[in-house]
């Protein structure tokens, strides 16, 4: 667990660079509100036994760093605390969660509160020393949308080299692609997070994405889709998290291959612009199914009785 | 390429899926050559040093014993008699502690005077024999699977007629870490293991026979390559990929022959029987000596024995003669295990007796050993990957914490071979191995009582 924790820890200085001393201000919120939550529902089922799990910190780093930068500490506060207890606690806690806590948190406050999830972005601050010593973007920067939003309109002309480096509005961590990327290698490096969900995951996204793109349908190209929004961030960090993602090996390919494509579905036919965190929620659900008709399928053959 | 000879050395076709690379740890006792102990002044002999009923003994306490005597009698199908490893008096019968950490009746031996032998009838021209009568002597001579798990040799040797066996597989994998006991007899003994063998292939009918050797003893596959030159048919040295468990029944099968065994099946539901070296030598000894199996050839090392030694016991030796033979401790040991650090029990006392299936002695210091807080299940599938036997550890454990025994059999708990590759590999320390042992056990006794 603090392999993730440290492996956050460039993108989270690069969000602060980006988006100003807030976000830390955020994060600190979350993590108090998540430990005392995390310990509470502890409480409700340990008794005095009650512990807080590293895990818990995770959560409350992915969550935070999926927040817009502008996000209000009460929305947060809100997310965080419905996440980790209903997502985690009412299942029993560290080990048991069906669901990505900090998904489950996200997706509560993005469809309850719209308003600050949806609409109001911050520009990134572009000249050194940027937001290491600012505290935020100020009002000036508020209602701009981010690269994807604009590409479902056509409307993006800034390249590629922008989702690169992070320097475009969006949601505080996910917005440099080769933070995410580092992150990534780290993480495979040391056995921590799947390669294999990793890369079925971004195979299939890629795969239903060029077809459609290449077929003429109206859409952005497989690359820029792959660095815009939270796609990276939400598949090193999110799908990979052993606990709700299936265990046995093919279960976890058929698991990223899902969410790949249930992803590109949602981006493209739905309301919402991400698809991403609904693509790993909806997996989650169905990661078990997946897992037993694959244990069926790989079993060794019984003795012929 | 050797133009003169016969025979075929061959990397493995296949390798099963899984598997772990511990620190094999080899070097400390691999160089030392095999020793006799000198005969300690008791012994205490198990009855049950096989797979099966316990054997029952018929001497009474004050009898006088020869070496190679029978004192316990083999009792039902699954089961081996003992015979005495030396010549002396029947001092007790009594039970005793065994390395596995469960009790079961003994014959202990005062040993003295010079020593006499009681043979069986040599059968030095075993070609011309019955078959039968070749496994029933094998039988007689209380010969058992000495790789660990003391599956008595004449039932492997007797296959019932619907179920032939076309490969006989000789297990010189040796893949515990720090054992070296079957890589020794290999170098010091393998005229004795090829006759071994070729009595088995013999008894059995059986078309091919096959050494099976990990790649990280060469000089074993040398002396195996020379040794059995001389012998017909179809003869191959089978260089394995060294990985843990490649010593492991089902996963050599499937490595040499790429034959897998079916779920609650046997090798000789795919026509193979696996015998390890050492076993292959005590059927030599049984067959042409006429001697039962009374000793045999154990590792004691790690880092906390002076000497770390490859000595041959009488099975019945208590570990402290073994570790004084070894000039005692260096410094102290933390962690004593008997067997290998991977499938091997942990001892909490000196004064356990050896059996046939004992092949080594593992004194740790505390620098070797780690201890660790065991804590939940992330589910993060390293134990999946680990498995040899291709089952979910994870899932396995959860049920059986849960006390869902039930449920852990419906995903194949039976079919866990006990290597402890998932506890190797689990980044949350938890005892995965210790779960199974315990479930399979409750399982076990659930059937033999619906049996009665």
């Amino acid at each position: 667990m603090h392999k993730v924790l440290l492996s956050l820890v460039p993108i989270l200085l690069g969000s602060v660079y980006l988006f100003g001393l807030r976000t830390l201000a955020l994060l600190a919120v979350v993590c108090i509100t998540g430990c005392l939550v995390e310990y509470g529902a502890m409480r409700l089922i340990n008794g005095s036994k009650a512990k807080v799990s590293e895990a818990a910190l995770v959560s409350c780093f992915l969550f935070t760093l999926t927040l817009p930068p502008a996000t209000p500490y009460w929305v947060a506060v809100l997310g965080i605390a419905f996440g980790l207890f209903f997502g985690k606690g009412v299942f029993g806690g560290f080990g048991k969660n069906i669901f990505n806590p900090a998904l489950v948190g996200r997706c509560f406050v993005y469809i309850s509160f719209p308003s600050y999830l949806t609409v109001r972005w911050t520009e990134p601050f572009s000249s050194f020393p940027g937001g290491l010593i600012r505290y935020d973007g100020g009002v000036d920067a508020i209602a701009s949308a981010t690269p994807m939003i604009l590409a479902k309109s056509d409307a993006w002309s800034g390249g590629y080299l922008p989702l690169l480096f992070g320097n475009i509005a969006g949601s505080l961590g996910e917005t440099s692609a080769i933070l995410i990327l580092l992150a990534a290698i780290y993480l495979i490096a040391t056995k921590t997070a799947s390669w294999k969900i990793i890369t079925a995951t971004a195979g299939s996204f890629l795969t239903l994405n060029a077809i459609l793109y290449f077929s003429g349908v109206i859409a952005p190209d497989p690359l820029f889709s792959l660095m815009s929004g939270g796609f990276l961030f939400a598949v090193v960090f999110m799908a990979t998290d052993p606990v709700s993602a299936p265990v046995l090996d093919q279960a976890k390919i058929a698991y990223g291959i899902l969410i790949g494509l249930v992803a590109v579905i949602i981006r493209q036919y739905s309301l919402f612009t991400e698809g991403i965190m609904f693509a790993i929620l909806i997996a989650n659900a169905f990661g078990p199914l997946l897992e037993r008709q694959i244990r069926q399928w790989t079993q060794r053959k019984k003795v012929a009785a | 390429m050797n133009q003169h000879s016969l025979m075929n050395t061959t990397p493995s076709p296949f390798t099963f899926s899984g598997g772990i690379h511990p620190s094999y740890n080899k070097g400390l006792s691999s160089g030392s050559p095999i020793r006799e102990l000198p005969l300690p002044a008791r012994l205490v002999v198990p009855l049950s040093q096989h797979l099966g009923a316990p054997a029952k003994p018929i001497v009474q306490i004050g009898d006088s014993v020869k070496a190679g005597q029978l004192i316990a009698g083999q009792n039902g199908f699954i089961s081996a008699p003992a015979h005495a490893p030396a010549s002396g008096k029947v001092a007790a019968l009594e039970e005793t502690l065994t390395a596995s950490g469960r009790t079961c009746g003994a014959v202990v031996i005062e040993t003295s005077g010079p020593q006499e032998w009681q043979l069986l009838p040599p059968l030095p021209d075993w070609r011309a024999a019955d078959k039968k009568d070749l496994a029933a002597r094998i039988g007689e001579a209380g010969v058992v699977g000495m790789g660990g798990a003391g599956f008595p040799t004449r039932v492997k040797l007797s296959p019932p007629a619907d179920k032939p066996i076309d490969t006989v597989i000789l297990n010189g994998a040796e893949c515990e870490p720090y054992l070296t006991s079957d890589h020794r007899m290999m170098l010091e003994y393998a005229k004795e293991i090829r006759a071994g063998a070729e009595i088995i292939r013999h008894i059995l009918g059986a078309k091919s026979l096959r050494v099976a050797i990990e790649d990280n003893k060469p000089d074993a596959i040398e002396a195996m390559e020379k040794a059995f030159q001389e012998v017909d048919g179809d003869v191959a040295v089978t260089v394995l990929r060294t990985s843990y468990p490649q010593g492991s029944e089902k996963q050599q099968i499937y490595s040499v022959t790429g034959r897998e065994v079916p779920r609650g099946g046997l090798p000789m539901d795919v026509g193979c029987v696996v015998e390890n070296v050492s076993t292959a030598y005590a059927v030599y000894d049984a067959v042409v000596n006429g001697r039962p199996l009374v000793r045999r050839v154990i590792s004691v090392t790690g880092d906390a024995v002076a000497q770390p030694s490859n000595l041959l016991a009488p099975c019945g030796t208590l570990y402290s003669d073994l570790v004084a033979a070894c000039g005692g401790l260096r410094g102290k040991a933390a962690k004593v295990i008997s067997g290998g650090p991977m499938m091997g029990f942990a001892v909490s006392s000196l004064n356990v007796p050896t059996g046939k299936t004992a092949s080594g002695l593992l004194l740790l210091s505390a620098s070797k050993v780690s201890c660790y807080t065991s804590q939940a299940c992330i589910s993060c599938g390293r134990c999946v990957e680990a498995c040899p036997m291709r089952l979910a550890p994870a899932e396995l454990s959860q049920c059986i914490e849960a006390d869902d025994i039930e449920g852990a059999e419906q995903v194949a708990l039976m079919d866990c071979i006990e290597c402890g590759s998932c506890a190797f590999v689990c980044p949350a320390h938890r005892p995965l191995v210790h779960h199974m042992r315990r479930a399979k056990a409750i399982v076990m006794a659930k059937r033999a009582a619906a049996k009665k």
